[in-house]
């Protein structure tokens, strides 16, 4: 159990740093959710079910969503990720 | 005239953060030397009565052993939630929970406030699979919600994570079919729920002395329909938090 534990928090630090170092900003948000699904596991490996289910929903959607919704809307005033 | 002050904010920063640690230190050896968070004496912590649920109640709920004695089944509990999380959320620490949805409520203001509205360019329209599959998806996700809910006190879970699921069935929505539910209607049930949290906080502090203590009969341990109070506002925070979810993605879609 906690090799687990450790081998996934090394993911998500992984993942974490990764984000910094995305090319786009969309895969960004989506390696974003990863390293939230990631930590939705842990806490279920930690036996802590209440926050699990609540980072599995807002973490890994509703924040990604929200996320997507602001690109959009930069993207429409003029915002250009290429330059 | 930033530049100027930054050091001693960084050096107030410092202080406060030494403070912190010496705190945090302080409370895990308890006044004895070195880190003795495991062995200290579990019966002195507030956690230890809040798990045998008689933080006010006269009558022990110990066995001759000094075991924790809550047995599912039983009546005359101060508390009548099984998830213990869930006790502590949302009946001993409720001032602290009303306290972060009040953050989610002004998240939430704040968006509205931000998000101008404007008209939104004719999207692309989502494909046939997707329209058909999102509304079989949709139901399931407002079940589970209302299960996640209604049942926050016996299964982990309970008003902020069923009230995401419930929004989650609202974004898929919007995704499918590219038109929004009223906006109004979401800000008009948040508030109601708000509403009604703060009268069921009064009520306990004129019945029972403290701000949202629980005055209604706790029923028997376990049982699907117990401990009256929590279920009252687990539902409330549950309303409140899906509203105010779908009408944060609703402002960010846009007319």
């Amino acid at each position: 159990m906690e090799a687990a534990i450790i081998v996934l928090g090394l993911m998500m630090l992984a993942g974490a740093i990764s984000v910094l170092f995305q090319k786009s900003l969309k895969n960004a948000i989506i390696t974003f959710g990863i390293v939230s699904l990631i930590s939705a596991l842990m806490f279920t490996l930690m036996k802590a079910y209440d926050v699990a289910i609540t980072e599995a929903s807002i973490g890994a959607l509703l924040t990604i969503a929200l996320f997507f919704w602001a690109l959009k809307r930069l993207e429409e005033n003029g915002y250009d990720e290429k330059k | 005239m930033m530049k100027r002050n930054e050091p001693l904010i960084n050096l107030f920063g410092l202080i406060l953060i030494i403070f912190l640690a010496v705190f945090v230190y302080l409370a895990l050896t308890d006044g004895r030397q070195g880190l003795t968070m495991l062995s200290a004496d579990l019966k002195q912590r507030v956690s230890y009565s809040y798990l045998l649920k008689s933080v006010t109640a006269a009558g022990p709920t110990e066995n001759q052993h000094g075991q924790a004695e809550v047995i599912p089944g039983r009546e005359g509990y101060e508390n009548g939630a099984v998830n213990i999380v869930t006790a502590i959320v949302a009946d001993y620490r409720m001032l602290d929970t009303f306290g972060e949805i009040l953050v989610l409520f002004a998240a939430s203001a704040g968006v509205s406030l931000l998000m101008v509205e404007r008209k939104r360019e004719k999207a692309k329209e989502a494909s046939e699979i997707v329209k058909t599959a999102v509304p079989i998806i949709m139901l399931f996700a407002l079940v589970t919600g209302f299960y996640i809910i209604s049942h926050g006190h016996l299964t982990p879970g309970g008003g902020f994570p069923g009230g995401a699921v419930i929004a989650s069935a609202f974004i898929l929505q919007f995704l499918a079919f590219q038109k929004r539910s009223r906006n109004k209607a979401f800000k008009i049930l948040e508030s109601l729920a708000g509403i009604g949290l703060l009268v069921m906080g009064l009520i306990g502090l004129y019945l029972e002395g403290s701000l949202f203590a629980n005055f209604l009969p706790t029923g028997t341990l376990g049982a699907t329909i117990s401990a009256a109070g929590i279920m009252i506002i687990y539902a409330l925070i549950g309303i409140k938090v899906a509203a105010e979810l779908s009408s944060i993605s609703a402002d960010f879609i846009g007319e």
